[in-house]
């Protein structure tokens, strides 16, 4: 399309073609620009070259280093372990003789379980059956005729006084594990822990 | 005038690329920044655009096949960085492109570097009524009255093509004017 058909189909454009698009530059602009962009390119230039890294590695190297470590730590660890000797199958065992000797442990019983089940009630019983006896010399006292009120007040009272030095000096058999003190045990846990023999025993030996 | 041909070589060559690049952007600084600011508008976006695309050109000169020639090859180079920060300015923005070229042509009003009439104004206003590529085509065909061929080449479309869409930006903004 030339001028003339512009003029026929869009006079009014055709009319102000000359005027061009209005548009301004700054003064001395297309002047200044080629020292503007060569100093541009001039400048990315030298930090493209002083970011390059100057310094240089052998050819392979990066591609063996994996190898030189392994068999370097192989070395050392052998060096290390030269005049050392162990077993056969050392290694092979040794999960199982660590889990057999896990197996037949002894079992350690708990003083706070014997506390619990046997030596308090032992010790309340017979405190109990000694007062009632004094008190009552005319009859015979057995434990059936206590009412479990009177055991009640009478610890209330603070008649039961037991603290970690005399325990310690009477049971001085018992070693103490500590790990026990803070532990909840469950009934069941102390049930299967205490059978009928231990109990008796405990019983003869106090 | 220096040969293209001739330009090219010395632009791949170590020693003499610092000069040729000197002829190749006084050759084609002007006409570049014109296509350049009649899409981005204000000066200060133009001068940036030149300036990264003649570091283009100078960076990629060694990809240059010479199958076209290097005058469309620099005008395609600006034409894709002028197109590329006008849709990064625009999602930059959070607007649709037509919202952006509003607010473009609306700053024009306060530019100190548009001496338009007022019906150079309204002729941009019109301009940014077309699809994009109608917009190139039109500024191209009757601001910088570019060979249809050459077009062609630079945006890489038919001749016909290229023709049919000039036929009806000019037929848009005549009545865009007239209805002003």
């Amino acid at each position: 399309m030339n001028k003339k058909e512009i003029h026929k189909i869009a006079p009014i454009l055709s009319e102000i073609s000359h005027l061009g698009a209005g548009f301004d530059v700054p003064k001395n602009y297309f002047a200044a620009l080629e020292e503007k962009l060569v100093s541009e390119m001039n400048i990315q230039s030298f930090q493209k070259k002083s970011k390059k890294n100057n310094f240089q590695v052998p050819p392979t190297y990066f591609d063996e280093i994996e190898k030189k470590v392994i068999s370097k730590l192989k070395v050392e660890s052998f060096g290390k372990n030269a005049n050392k000797k162990m077993p056969e199958n050392y290694f092979d065992t040794l999960e199982d003789r660590i889990t057999q000797r896990i197996d037949n442990r002894p079992k350690v019983i708990s003083l706070k379980s014997r506390l619990l089940k046997v030596v308090f009630p032992l010790t309340i019983a017979a405190s109990l059956l000694l007062i009632f006896t004094l008190s009552n010399n005319s009859k015979s006292v057995t434990f059936d005729s206590i009412a479990t009120n009177d055991i009640q007040n009478w610890i209330d009272e603070g008649n039961l006084e037991l603290d970690a030095y005399n325990l310690a000096t009477i049971y001085n058999d018992i070693e103490l594990d500590e790990s026990y003190f803070g532990a909840s045990i469950s009934d069941n846990e102390l049930q299967e822990y205490l059978d009928l023999d231990t109990i008796e025993q405990l019983i003869l030996e106090n | 005038m220096i040969d293209e041909n001739q330009l090219v070589s010395l632009l791949k060559n170590s020693k003499t690329q610092e000069k040729a690049f000197r002829n190749l952007i006084s050759l084609y600084k002007e006409r570049i920044y014109w296509h350049i600011r009649k899409i981005v508008l204000n000066h200060e976006d133009t001068d940036d655009i030149l300036q990264n695309t003649f570091i283009k050109v100078f960076k990629n000169i060694h990809s240059f096949n010479e199958e076209s020639k290097l005058y469309t090859w620099i005008y395609r180079i600006a034409t894709n960085e002028a197109i590329t920060f006008i849709n990064k300015k625009a999602k930059q923005r959070q607007v649709d492109l037509s919202e952006l070229q509003t607010q473009m042509t609306h700053n024009l009003q306060q530019d100190e570097l548009f001496n338009g009439e007022e019906i150079q104004y309204i002729l941009q206003k019109a301009i940014i009524t077309l699809p994009q590529k109608q917009q190139l085509v039109f500024n191209m065909k009757y601001f910088d009255e570019m060979k249809y061929q050459e077009m062609s080449e630079i945006l890489d479309t038919s001749v016909g093509a290229l023709k049919a869409s000039y036929f009806h930006a000019v037929k848009k903004i005549e009545k865009y004017i007239k209805a002003y």
